[in-house]
């Protein structure tokens, strides 16, 4: 394993120096592969079946993305470029070890449930050629067909002994991936709009196939509505564990110039805009041809690009999996630093797995990725007012280092965990959209840390560097 | 050899693309269409295989996701 050849082993509990930082090239290809994943294939069908209208889809996306990459802009990069440093060492810093602890394993089992979500998505295709099909019980926590059940066994077996293995040759693979299944997407737009045969601009724009798609759905499942704001708010905060929960801090540390910050624009046009509409036009096109509203990836992807299709579906599971079943490890192992690393990554891949063969899990995944921004987003709000508000209001910045290495800051964790509490609170017994929770916890999460941080820090000397303490 | 490997991408990546634009236009059948797009994509992951051949180091790398790992 090559941990220390990648450029995250390095500068992990130090600011990153001028010798290693990158140019805006490296940044734009990383996102243009991390956001064209097998996920995709799921959500651009979800938002048709949800009921979202074509044209709230390609208005709201188009704005929620540019909202999402303006967060990383100006939000993230500011911070990271000043700092240089991960998100945990900047959390040790500010909230204490055990609390970074906490964070990292509440990461990890979202991690693994975001795996488990790309190993259904895996399945599903490499189900299709044994006529193996993915099928959505009822019940949250209900097994699929078991022949498929075995499918989702073999595939995360397979992941997580690759992810156990090394990091280096699937960050490879997923390099030299990215514009083939970029091409692979954009084909899968194009070729649904000629199965449903629409050859004007007018049949484009009119989007009849897509309106007479969720009529279909509707029929068959019962009314539903995914309004324009939900849209706009999904697809700015999706990654509001990158952005908001300051997560790429990480990545954007290494940023020589600040017009990096522009890099995620790539990744949000092509994967989460792009790739979500010819994902969508892939179910409305098989709703057309052949009646079937199941938004089984694999079967979507075999029927409009052939084998193609299905090594897409499965390469992007497979190369954004490991990266996340190979981060749930390390997270893990934070909280148990004297277990191995392949011990915690086969561990996280089992669980990941566990979560795969809950079919439903896949299904809910606009749900699911809303309550991830919930828990993970208001960790970036001890960061934002750590950074930009203590020194204003006379406090002290990285509270927990200059205190001589607290274990716990219990400014941050009230501040994170009461704002989660009442988000989760409200998703699962109220039933509030899930991603309309997270700019509100956010919020919270910073102002009562400020608050309880004016309540209970003692005053200490100015700290003139950042690394001194 | 860098040079011959970046035209096989280029030509790839057209192909799948062609191909989906043909058989919107009408003017290549779906089951044509699918083969070429199974053809790009085996030279597209065998084009690196050239690069090994030779010895030649692929182009520069983007910067990788682990950066964004937890510290261990």
């Amino acid at each position: 394993m090559a941990d220390t050849e990648s450029s995250g082993g390095e500068f992990e509990r130090e600011p990153v120096p001028d010798r290693a930082l990158l140019g805006p090239g490296k940044f734009w290809g990383m996102y243009a592969g991390e956001h064209c994943a097998g996920t995709e294939f799921m959500i651009g069908p979800l938002f048709l079946a949800a009921g979202a209208s074509l044209g709230d889809v390609v208005l709201g996306l188009l704005l929620g993305n540019v909202l999402a990459v303006l967060t990383w802009r100006y939000l993230v990069v500011p911070i990271a470029m000043d700092r240089r440093m991960t998100l945990y060492f900047q959390l040790e810093r500010i909230a204490g070890s055990q609390m970074v602890k906490l964070y990292n394993v509440t990461n990890g089992v979202l991690f693994c449930f975001l795996a488990g979500a790309m190993v259904t998505v895996s399945a599903s295709a490499v189900g299709v050629p044994f006529g193996v099909m993915y099928e959505v019980p009822e019940n949250t926590f209900a097994l699929g067909r078991t022949d498929f059940t075995l499918i989702v066994l073999v595939v995360g077996a397979v992941m997580s002994v690759i992810a156990a293995a090394g990091y280096t040759t699937v960050a490879r693979v997923a390099n030299l991936a990215a514009p083939w299944m970029i091409a692979v997407f954009a084909a899968a737009g194009i070729v649904s709009l000629g199965q449903m045969g629409v050859d004007s601009w007018e049949e484009l724009t009119d989007g009849a196939y897509w309106s007479e798609a969720i009529r279909v759905v509707q029929e068959k499942d019962g009314a539903s509505a995914f309004p324009f704001w939900q849209i706009v708010t999904f697809a700015w905060l999706a990654n509001s564990a990158m952005h908001f929960g300051m997560a790429d801090l990480s990545i954007f540390r290494f940023a020589r110039h600040a017009s990096s910050g522009w890099a995620p624009a790539i990744g949000m046009f092509l994967g989460h805009y792009m790739a979500w509409i010819a994902a969508g036009l892939l179910l409305a096109s098989q709703i057309q041809v052949t009646g079937s509203t199941d938004p089984n990836p694999g079967v979507l992807a075999y029927d409009a690009l052939g084998w193609a299709g299905i090594l897409c579906v499965v390469i992007a599971g497979w190369t954004t999996a490991n990266p996340t079943i190979y981060r749930a490890g390390l997270a893990f192992q934070g909280v148990l630093p004297g277990a191995s690393r392949v011990a915690m990554t086969l561990t996280a891949g089992a669980v990941a797995t566990i979560a795969g063969a809950f079919p439903n899990l896949a299904y809910k995944l606009l749900g699911f990725v809303g309550t991830y921004g919930t828990v993970l987003g208001p960790m970036g709000a001890v960061i934002f007012v750590d950074y930009w508000l203590m020194r204003r209001f006379g406090l002290t910045s990285e509270y927990a280092a200059r205190r001589g290495g607290m274990a716990v800051n219990p400014a941050v964790l009230v501040a994170w965990v009461l704002p989660v509490a009442v988000g989760l609170y409200l998703i699962f017994y109220q039933g509030v959209y899930a991603a309309y929770c997270v700019i509100p916890a956010w919020i919270a999460c910073g102002a009562i840390y400020l608050g309880l941080s004016m309540a209970t820090q003692k005053p200490m000397p100015p700290l003139d560097h950042l690394a001194d303490a | 050899m860098h040079a011959l490997y970046r035209a096989i991408q280029i030509a790839t990546l057209l192909a799948i693309l062609g191909a989906a634009v043909a058989f919107l236009a009408g003017s290549l059948a779906l089951p044509t269409a699918k083969a070429v797009m199974l053809t790009a994509t085996v030279l597209w992951f065998a084009a690196p295989l050239l690069l090994l051949a030779t010895g030649d180091a692929p182009g520069e790398e983007p910067l990788d996701e682990e950066a964004r790992a937890p510290v261990a």
